[in-house]
């Protein structure tokens, strides 16, 4: 009964009603549309995030929302640059991980056998490293820059959609509409395609999320120790670094705005996988 | 009505043997006879019923037949063309010939595909790749099982599961098959409405010539379609005959223990029940002799040797040496 | 006549939508009456209520339903609106519960024995060892073999026959006063589900409770029960006798159910057309209306009342 209400469709609300309805629904919607606005047109509005403004280390203001740097630089205006970039890498690093660990699940649980074992304990033995560290050995031996960044957390999230999409496909490997689609003379990809990859997608776009999220958390991380991104470009765990030392005189604005934008980043991010994963 | 290979039958099994190999965490080999050396034939425009409790392994031959799950042993022809030891791509040419029809209906559609998808698949097995030529065959094929084709753009939840029933058979009839493995067509669904689906058969037998390979455990149901009727129990058959035959005339223990079971009103049955003890076990498989041994009213030393089908009085086979012996003895005749 | 156990009447239930209105309304004044030390069957296919009517009883209706209006007296005592602190003292004591799936009413994590022993010490008092003995005497009572032994098993070291037997035994640890079984065998092969209906019929005779027994199935119905009702479509059809509703069905619903149970001609069944209808609104005629072989327009009149004709109940304007 459930499940008919639910996929019924009403005709008279149009796709973009839907989409504006889904938005302001939840504050999880909300809030990662706000957070992409501001990352799209925010640093089209703000003042140069490396130009020295003059007074440095001036303290929260009408001017200067949340103050200024060591080197007089507007923090407000590099949070909002650095939030372009963070989205940035930690979508792309995400996507990368998706494309890759994907379908390689989805074959290994369709094939099963030796290829499915393979991939199965190759991923594992990369899980068996913590994450961070994996990611921090890896950029210290290729040395940091954005692409390698991006290449290297990718890497670190593939067993993840590798082993969460084997687990999702195993069971729909024999229900019965695969063997009918199989009855129908369909191609194993033909039916990776159509029936499987797109009766798993939710669980992977919820995971998604918090893969972004997580992505993010490691460039800050990796920024943090000064493995990340170069100075002086603005990103929020490398902004974190650099206000550190100020905190123990009372600046604390330097650290605080950037790792309270991680913070709100991260949240919202995981509410959303955990909307996708219920609402819907 | 259109005939086998040479007026010869569709399709001939011939001592199949189904094993499932398993590992445990260990790695060791677990292996679970399923279907252990049946043979049977199935005739142009006939039904072949399977009857038989839940892991008998019933289910699993339709299976192999469609090479959905491959075999140990034995041989299948269809049409004339041994099909075992054919590739997929070999097979795609019989594939045609033989399809199926599920218990659920509603686990046999993908859930986000839109039915009009769903039977579009088997429209392209045809070859025919203009779409709106597909649309025809669909309209036509959701047609002669009584819908109206407007049914088709919805969805499978969208749909009762008698619908859906309907459809799944619609779906099957798009590439022409000569063979239907119904596999529980009418189990998922309401009393009310099973006849409808079984009534929606018949009729496409008697139209289409079609055969039909029935799997239940509905006695009823198989009572209102079969021709010939074969009785399994953990792999084997025990008893194979007519429809009147193991209806009415039932010598085996088991079949006679499953007519009592299911009560049935219409079909007169000779000789005493049967009241079985115990459950089915498939630590049975293993033993040489009677499988219905531990269950069995009238199970003696004897019944530990190796038994075989034989042919009773009235015709039929039976896998009991006292069925065929001495009928008297277990409450026949 | 003296009180029936089980008087439910005039039941109606009500699943709320989105908005505050009703969605759906499964139950349209049902009326059931259980006498003490009777087996009652309530008989309809998938979406005729059974279940929801079953789950009002033991006050524990899904998420979503709430009771609109009527009566449940349990031996005269009144249990809609009563608090769940008094359902559970009721569940635990006088009425007891079996599902279809067995295993949902025994603990994975406790013995099967265990868990039994400790309802019978909850609610005899008797000590630990004795509650114990107890127990395994009820699982070989209820032809579990090798008891002691398999006592100390977990559910899922049982088969599906043995556990619907242990399920049994835990339900009748508290000699409850009825028993309410909802399709205790469906899940069961023939040759089993024959040997668990006879156990339960015969284990509730012996304790001289009563059997309110949930099923699709008429033919089980015929075998099991005294007396059975027919539900259609959240209505209770016809009630009476066993013998004289299964053989000489009055309403047309119950000959049209039967007839789809027993004919068989020319490799046809006997099938109803159309579905049953889903129920939105309160009804205004008789719901079997549109499927119904001697439909007339007066069936379009009015919601037929239950009414007595006979040694039975019956809801049809044509009888």
């Amino acid at each position: 009964m459930t499940s008919r209400a639910a996929t019924r469709e009403t005709p008279t609300r149009s796709r973009l009603g839907r989409v504006v309805r889904v938005t302001f629904r939840t504050p999880a919607y909300l809030s990662m549309a706000i957070i992409a606005l501001v990352a799209l047109v925010g640093p089209f509005l703000v003042r140069d995030p490396l130009g020295f403004l003059g007074g440095t280390l001036a303290a929260p203001s009408v001017e200067f929302w949340f103050g200024t740097d060591q080197f007089g630089r507007d923090i407000f205006a590099r949070v909002v640059h650095a939030a372009r970039l963070d989205l940035w890498v930690g979508l792309i690093a995400a996507a990368l991980a998706v494309v890759v660990g994907m379908p390689l699940g989805a074959l290994g649980a369709y094939r099963g056998g030796v290829s499915d074992a393979l991939l199965l304990r190759v991923s594992e033995s990369f899980q068996a490293f913590p994450t961070l560290l994996l990611a921090l050995g890896i950029v210290a031996a290729l040395g940091p820059s954005i692409p390698i960044l991006i290449m290297v957390i990718a890497m670190v999230n593939v067993p993840v959609y590798l082993r969460l999409t084997r687990s999702a496909v195993k069971p729909l490997v024999d229900s019965d509409f695969v063997l009918a689609a199989r009855c129908a003379g369909k191609s194993q990809a033909a039916i990776l395609r159509r029936h499987i990859l797109p009766n798993v997608s939710e669980i992977v776009f919820a995971q998604f999320s918090v893969n972004v999220a997580w992505a993010i958390q490691i460039l800050a991380a990796l920024s943090f120790v000064g493995l990340g991104v170069k100075l002086p470009t603005a990103e929020w765990g490398a902004m974190v670094r650099d206000g550190i030392n100020y905190m123990y005189y009372g600046q604390w604005w330097i650290s605080l705005f950037p790792g309270l934008a991680i913070l709100a980043t991260v949240l919202t991010l995981n509410y959303l996988s955990d909307e996708i994963r219920h609402g819907s | 009505m259109r005939q086998g290979v040479n007026g010869g039958p569709l399709l001939e099994v011939w001592d199949l043997v189904k094993d499932y190999v398993t590992r445990d965490a260990k790695l060791r080999r677990h292996v679970a006879r399923a279907v252990d050396g049946i043979s049977f034939d199935v005739w142009p425009g006939e039904t072949f019923a399977i009857v038989g409790e839940s892991g008998s392994g019933k289910s699993t031959v339709g299976r192999v037949l469609l090479k959905l799950t491959g075999a140990t042993g034995g041989t299948v022809t269809l049409l004339g063309k041994d099909i075992l030891g054919l590739s997929e791509k070999q097979f795609r040419g019989s594939r045609r010939h033989i399809q199926m029809v599920f218990q659920d209906p509603l686990a046999a559609f993908d859930p986000r595909a839109t039915i009009r998808a769903s039977l579009r698949e088997f429209a392209e097995f045809g070859g025919d790749r203009n779409r709106s030529r597909q649309d025809e065959a669909i309209d036509e094929s959701v047609r002669s099982v009584g819908l109206t084709p407007e049914i088709v753009n919805r969805r499978p939840s969208q749909v009762s599961g008698g619908q859906l029933q309907r459809l799944s058979v619609a779906r099957s009839l798009l590439v022409a098959p000569r063979l239907l493995f119904l596999d529980e067509p009418t189990s998922s669904l309401d009393v009310s409405i099973r006849g409808q689906i079984v009534n929606l058969l018949t009729t496409l037998q008697e139209t289409e010539g079609l055969s039909y390979l029935l799997v239940a455990h509905d006695l009823r149901v198989v009572y209102a379609m079969a021709h010939r009727v074969a009785v399994m129990y953990l792999g084997q058959f025990v008893e194979v005959g007519t429809k009147d035959q193991v209806y009415e005339q039932a010598h085996h223990p088991y079949t006679r223990g499953l007519l009592e079971a299911a009560a049935l009103d219409d079909p007169p049955r000779s000789g005493q029940a049967v009241r079985l003890s115990g459950e089915i076990s498939s630590e049975q498989v293993r033993s040489t002799g009677c499988r219905l041994i531990n269950r069995c009213p009238f199970s003696e030393t004897r019944c530990q040797e190796p038994q075989s089908l034989r042919p009773t009085e009235s015709g039929q086979l039976v896998r009991c040496w006292k069925a065929v012996e001495m009928p008297v003895s277990i409450g026949l005749g | 006549m003296t009180t029936p156990l089980l008087d439910v009447r005039n039941l109606t239930v009500g699943f709320s939508g989105t908005g505050g209105g009703m969605a759906s309304l499964p139950l349209q004044g049902v009326d059931l009456e259980v006498p003490r030390a009777t087996r009652m069957s309530l008989v309809g296919e998938s979406g005729s209520g059974k279940s929801l009517t079953a789950a009002a009883v033991i006050g524990m209706l899904p998420k979503g339903a709430e009771i609109m209006s009527g009566s449940i007296r349990l031996d005269g005592e009144e249990l809609v609106g009563v608090g769940e602190r008094r359902l559970r003292e009721l569940r635990g004591r006088r009425i007891a519960i079996m599902f279809q799936n067995p295993r949902a009413s025994l603990n994975p994590v406790l013995t099967v024995g265990g868990q039994i022993a400790e309802v019978i010490r909850v609610h005899t008092g008797a000590g630990r060892r004795e509650s114990r003995q107890r127990a395994v005497d009820l699982l070989d009572q209820m032809g579990i073999p090798d008891a002691r032994r398999r006592a100390g098993d977990y559910v899922h070291q049982y088969s599906g026959g043995m556990a619907q037997r242990a399920a049994l035994a835990m339900a009748l640890s508290c000699r409850p006063d009825l028993l309410i079984a909802d399709e205790p065998t469906t899940g069961l092969d023939a040759t089993l589900q024959q040997q668990v209906l006879e156990l339960v019929v015969e284990q509730v005779s012996n304790q001289g409770a009563s059997l309110l027994l949930i099923t699709h199935d008429i033919a089980v119905a015929r075998r099991t029960c005294e007396r059975t009702t027919v539900l259609y479509a959240g209505r209770v059809m016809e009630s009476g006798p066993t013998g004289s509703v299964t053989g000489a069905p009055a309403n047309p619903y119950t000959d049209a159910l039967l007839r789809a149970f027993a004919t068989v001609e020319d490799g046809r069944m006997y099938a109803i057309p159309g579905t049953v209808p889903t129920l939105v609104g309160p009804l205004a005629e008789c719901p079997f209306t549109n499927r119904c072989p001697r439909v007339g327009s007066e069936c379009h009149d009015e919601l037929p009342p239950l009414r007595v004709v006979g040694d039975r109940k019956v809801a049809c304007v044509k009888v």
